[in-house]
This record gives structure tokens, sequence and C-alpha cells, in this order.
């Protein structure tokens, strides 16, 4: 009996251990899987795909499975994502999320990883890592760079007998002579009243330009509001002169976006002559338009000739199960191999160094300088998505008659001190 | 079929040779037949509920959903209450957004509905072509009819303008969403378009059940066609005509997705509702327990708005 017993002991320890092992091997063999979220329209990620598979390919014991999201849903998915313990492993960040994530404990911290597998030449290699950090600590990695430029028809503006607009005066001096009455418009721009519109850039190029901001720091930790009414006003003034000169078409008060066939396709149809693009936009608007289109600076103020150093970022989830795979895939998203399909500019700036320009796109390497990020309001304790949306909302009201400047001008001003006083107690 | 506990308990009662577990699990039975349901109404509609008026009384941050915000009381319900804009917001979801449109939807919906009760369409077989066609707006997604009517509407390249100004009408076209004057009327147009198809639908039911011998015996005592409408058909339609009101209002009153999809709440803030409101608090300000408050007072508006109608209209019952 004792020996049965032994017998049947061994044969199960036998079977644990073959069963052991199986699962073992299965295990060893199962590649890691890791979602990378990003958020740029379909139609402009083809290269990051191309990214993508590539790794797969290479990377057969790290798999990536790239999902898209649409940009305004992206970061209230987050926020409602990782708190429950879910979430993508790597995820996509506009450069002005990341320290609202990282104070919420969203995002990984990165600094370990980065001190024993720095990414490209090292983290000091990379633009804007300021809006990466929150209390020295790193949360995100900077990973394409981008500013605007003026975008234009080159043969409008030969025809028109007009020259390249170099200020904001010429600007509009220039899109009335480009305006043939016959559904050719000198300048176009997303005008619309939502949150996310693009007149929020073209509102702060004018006022940074003309020397002041929404707000400021007036000593450290203590904001206060930058802009007067009198800059307001004329701000709110110059962009709604081109729909009072009918030199903008009006149903631009209804277009948020800056790829919105309206201004996009109107560039390639000649229904616009003028406008101003992102890197992105403006390759999507050149294979569109059977003319060629170049780029040029942003009109400079009384002050100076400024831009918004925009982009993306890469985060790790708080809740990964293989934060060094993610990692390893975060390095290669910032390196070179990335960029030779990612139609992007890089973040890392001797890879951006290294970047051959088209001539057509001389624009943002001329404002690429001058450009500047948006830490002077991320560092303040008004929400940047709150002041993009007072400003556009504004404005809107502005363009569609609802108020004059000085009415529109008084409620930004009231809504942003009473921000300001909020965000101190 | 479920039994009420005192059915129950008297069956258990007169059973002979019951014993107390047998008693027991007897008067349990009901509970446990209707438990699965009551854990799922738990589950997916009273828990997100008291959820939401939880978040209300809270300070919290949308990044901070995770965690336990700071509880301020009735704090948010007096931020929304004296905001300068609440008052105008309301008006506007009220009367533009919801006693506009449900109005045109009633008054359209019967007239449709009586049209395509009438006879010809059956004599000539056509009336369940009649009635799939009209369901066409019904089965379109809101997003996608939303979208073809911003296209038909837009100013330099849409149908509506250039059939305009091919007509002769206007010069120049209209930007139907980015002039106050005609923001309103172009939001309702999409949204009754895309509603009004239930209203009929519902409508033509309710005139089918009508026995025909009552307008024949009407008819052979000489009612016209009119009071045969009016004395006869309407009284009948009359608690279908109220159900359909109110759930049109609430629903209205409640909805996001028009507006936010063609306007955004604008040009600047002329077309903000208080649905729209809600969300640009929770997801542009991040302040989900103001956001929550918003969403708590129009759950409250709804419901004395639900309890005032029917007291009107059953009170005499």
């Amino acid at each position: 009996m004792k020996h049965l017993l032994s017998k049947r002991s061994a044969l199960k320890s036998l079977l644990i251990a073959l069963l052991a092992s199986q699962v073992g091997a299965a295990s060893a063999q199962e590649p890691v899987q890791l979602v990378f979220r990003q958020f740029d329209p379909p139609t402009e990620i083809a290269g990051l795909v191309a990214a993508v598979d590539a790794w797969n390919a290479s990377h057969p014991d790290i798999q990536v499975k790239l999902e898209t999201l649409a940009g305004g849903d992206t970061l209230a998915q987050l926020a409602r994502e990782v708190p429950a313990g879910a979430g993508p492993d790597i995820q996509q960040m506009a450069f002005v999320w990341t320290r609202d994530l990282a104070r919420s404990n969203l995002v990984l911290e990165l600094g370990a990883l980065a001190a024993a597998n720095p990414p490209g030449a090292g983290i000091e290699d990379f633009l804007a890592t300021e809006l990466a950090t929150l209390d020295g600590k790193l949360f995100g990695v900077p990973w394409s760079a981008d500013t605007f430029a003026v975008a234009y028809r080159p043969d409008l503006l030969e025809a028109a007998g007009v020259a390249f607009p170099g200020t904001w005066d010429e600007l509009t001096a220039a899109a009335k002579t480009l305006t043939n009455g016959d559904g050719q418009y000198g300048f176009c721009f997303p005008a619309g009243s939502s949150p996310d519109s693009g007149i929020w850039i073209l509102a702060n190029y004018y006022l940074w330009s003309n020397g002041s901001a929404l707000v400021e720091e007036a000593s450290p930790g203590q904001w206060q509001v930058g802009v007067t009414a009198e800059d307001l006003v004329g701000a709110m003034s110059y962009f709604n002169g081109f729909f009072e000169a009918g030199t903008a078409p009006e149903s631009l008060i209804t277009v948020n976006a800056w790829g919105d066939p309206e201004i996009l396709g109107g560039l390639g149809r000649g229904d616009c002559a003028i406008t101003i693009f992102p890197p992105q936009t403006f390759r999507a608007a050149q294979g569109q338009s059977e003319q060629p289109l170049l780029t040029g600076p942003i009109p400079a103020g009384s002050d100076k000739r400024i831009s918004h150093l925009g982009g993306r970022a890469l985060g790790i989830n708080p809740n990964t199960k293989h934060p060094e795979a993610a990692w390893e895939f975060l390095r290669y998203l910032v390196g070179p191999e990335t960029f030779k399909t990612y139609n992007q500019y890089p973040a890392q700036k001797s890879l951006l160094d290294s970047l051959d320009f088209p001539e057509a796109e001389q624009g943002y390497v001329e404002m690429l300088p001058q450009a500047q990020t948006f830490e002077r309001y991320i560092s303040s304790p008004i929400p940047v998505s709150t002041m993009t949306a007072l400003i556009n909302r504004e404005f809107g009201a502005v363009f569609s008659d609802q108020r004059t400047p000085e009415e529109a001008s008084q409620a930004i001003l009231s809504e942003l001190e009473s921000l300001l006083a909020r965000g101190k107690q | 079929m479920a039994q009420s506990p005192d059915m129950a308990a008297d069956a258990v009662a007169s059973a002979p040779a019951a014993g107390p577990a047998q008693a027991w699990a007897a008067r349990l039975e009901p509970y446990a037949l209707v438990m699965p349901a009551m854990a799922v109404l738990a589950l997916f509609f009273a828990g997100p509920a008291l959820y939401n008026i939880a978040l209300a009384f809270q300070e919290l941050s949308l990044f901070d959903l995770g965690r336990e915000g700071k509880w301020v009381g009735l704090d948010n319900f007096a931020a929304v209450l004296s905001d300068p804009d609440t008052g105008r917001v309301l008006f506007n979801t009220a009367v533009p957004l919801t006693l506009v449109t449900v109005l045109a939807r009633l008054v359209l919906g019967l007239g449709l509905a009586l049209l395509l009760n009438a006879t010809v369409f059956r004599r000539w077989r056509l009336g369940w072509l009649v009635r799939s066609l009209l369901l066409v707006p019904w089965v379109t997604p809101p997003v996608v009819a939303v979208a073809a009517w911003k296209w038909l509407l837009d100013a330099r390249y849409g149908v509506v303008n250039q059939l305009l100004v091919g007509s002769g009408l206007i010069e120049q076209g209209i930007p139907f969403l980015a002039k106050t004057s005609t923001v309103w009327g172009a939001v309702q147009t999409m949204l009754i378009w895309r509603e009004l198809p239930f209203v009929v639908v519902t409508f033509l039911a309710a005139l089918q059940s009508i026995p025909s011998e009552l307008r024949e015996a009407a008819r052979m005592d000489g009612a016209s066609t009119f009071r045969i409408q009016k004395d006869i058909v309407l009284p009948l339609l009359r608690p279908v005509i109220a159900v359909v009101a109110m759930l049109t209002t609430i629903w209205t009153f409640n909805n996001f997705v028009y507006v936010w999809l063609a306007t955004r709440g604008g040009p600047g803030d002329y077309t903000q509702v208080l649905a729209t409101q809600m969300y640009m608090t929770s997801f542009v300000d991040y302040q989900v327990g103001a956001g929550a408050a918003i969403g708590v007072v129009m759950s409250l508006i709804m419901f004395v708005f639900a309890l005032a109608y029917f007291f009107l209209l059953f009170r005499d019952r």
C-alpha cells in the first residue's frame, strides 16, 4: 500500500512538474502585448503606422497595438481609465497635458527608467522638457515638435502683385488686395467658438507679438492678469476686421479646426490666398493643391515676431504591467528610426538639427527658433483649457455681433480675475 | 410568474406537510426572483445616479476621479444658481431648444400621422413604403444627420444656399450657423428632422387603434371630417399626445448631441444649453463636482416638470 501511495505521489509530482513546465514554456513564448494610444487624425498617421509595424516585425517579443482616439476625448478618457486600473500602456499627450496628468499620478514617473536607459542622446537633448517635468521629476518624453507658419499660394500673391506680409498690418492690406469678390478671399482662419477652436492660437500670437499675455507671474507663485482691455479690444477688432471688410468668409465663424475642408481645401482651390497652418496640415493641403504652396514666418507685431512651440509627448501608464517594455518602445518612438517614416518634426534637438526641411517648409524653419511654449500659462492656477474656451467664446461672440469688442474684453478680464482669485484659495 | 409575498405565505400555510425550511424558501422565492432585475437597476441606474449626486457636493478635478473630492456642501449648487449666465442658458434650454422643437414636432407629427392614416395609402398598398421612408431620418445616427445638415447649410458650398442664390432669393450664401439670427433655426431644423419620425409613428399607431366604427357612426350622424377629428380622434389621442409630449420634452431638455455637434454652444455662447454647459464645466474646466451639480439641477427641473405635468393632465381622475 505504501509503495502504491509513493508511486501515486511520484506520478502526481511528475504531472504537476509537466504542467508547470508547459505553462512556463507557454509564458516564455508569449510576447508582451502593449497598447499605444495616439489621437492625431487617421489621415495623418500613415508614417506612424509604418513605424509601429516595423517595430512589431523586428520585436516578436514585444508586440504593440496602435489605438486611435479622437483628440478631444483623449484626456477625459485617460482621467477615467487610469484611476480604474485600465488604459493604454503608452499614451501620446499634448505638451500641455503632462503636468496635469502628473499632478494626479495618471502617468508614471520616468526618472529611473530614463537614468537606466536614456532616450537618444539623453533627456537634455529634447525640446520643451520643462513641460514634461513636475517638481523636478520627469513624467513624459517630448516626442514631436511643431509650430505654426503662414501658408500661402505664391501664384495668387504674384498675380495680385502682393508681397509676402511681414507684419499684422501688412497681412490686413494683403488680404484686401487678394480678395476679388469672385469667391477668392485674402485670409482664412478658424474663427469658431468651440473650446478647441484655432482662434486661440492666433489670438495669442497677436497678443504676444504686441507685448502682452493673458496672465503673467508677477513674482514667484503670484499670478496676475497680463493683458489690458485695450490689448484685447485690439486683438478682437483686428481679426473681426477681416469679416467686416469681407476679406475672410463669414462661414469661417463656424470653423474650429485648422484642417477643416473650408480652409485646407480652400487654399488648394484658390478660395483662400493666405492662412496659417501647423506642418502636418500644410502637408495635407499640399496634397490637395494643384498649385504649389509655400510657407513664411508669422506676422510680426509691435514688439516681436513669435509663435508657440507645441508638440506631442509620450507617457507611460502607471498601471502598465510592462514598464520596461513600454519604455523600450517609447525610446524607439522618439528615435531616428521612427522619424524615417513618421512625418513630424522630432522633439529631439540633435535629430531636428539633422533634418532636411523641404523648401516649401522654410516658414517653420524660421519660426521654430522664435517659438515659445505655453509654459507661461501652464504654470498659472488657471487650466489652459479654461483659458482657451474663454478666449474662443468671446472672440466668437464678437465675430457674430453678439457682443462688442469692449464688452467681450471686459468679460474676459473679469473671468480671468475671478479664475485667478479662485486659484489662490 | 412571480407571486406576491402574501400569496406565497398563504400558499405555504395551506400546504399540509411543508417544513420550516421549505416555508422560508417559499417566502423568499418572490424576492429571489426579482433580485436579478433589482440588481441590474441598482448597478446601472441607481448607482451612477447616486454617485452623480454625491459628486455634486464635492470639489473634484477630472484628474482626481479615482479619489474622494473635498466635500463642499451646497457650494456647487450656489455657484450654478448665482452664475449670471445660468438664467440665459436655462432659457436657451427651455425655450428655443425644448419648447419650440417639442411643439413643432407635436403639430407636424399629428398632421403627418393624420395624412399617413388616410385610406388612400392602404388602398394603393403604399403604407409600408411611406412608413419606411418616414423612418429614414430616425435610423440615421445623429452624428451623421448633423454633419449632413451642416454641409447642406454651408454658406459657400451648401445645397440650401446654392438653391437660394440660384433662385435669386438672396445674393450671397447665408452662414446659417454663424449668425445669431439664424443659428437657432438651423439647430431646431436638424433636431426636428431627426426626431419627428418617433412622434409620427407613435401617433400613427394610436390612430390605427381607434375603431373605424366610431368614425363611421359619426359620419352617418352627419358629422364633418373636421368635427370627427376634433371631437372623436383628438380626445382619444389625448393620452398618447400627453405621453409623447412628456417624453420628448425630457429627452430634448437633456439633449447634448444636437447643439454640441452643430455649434458647440456658439457662435460665442449664443446656443449654450445646460447639457453643453455641464460638459464644458466637467471636461473643459475639469470641475467634475460643479458639472455634476448642473446635472442634478437638470434632473430636478425635469422631475418637477413631470410631476406638475401629470398633476395638471390627470387631476380629474
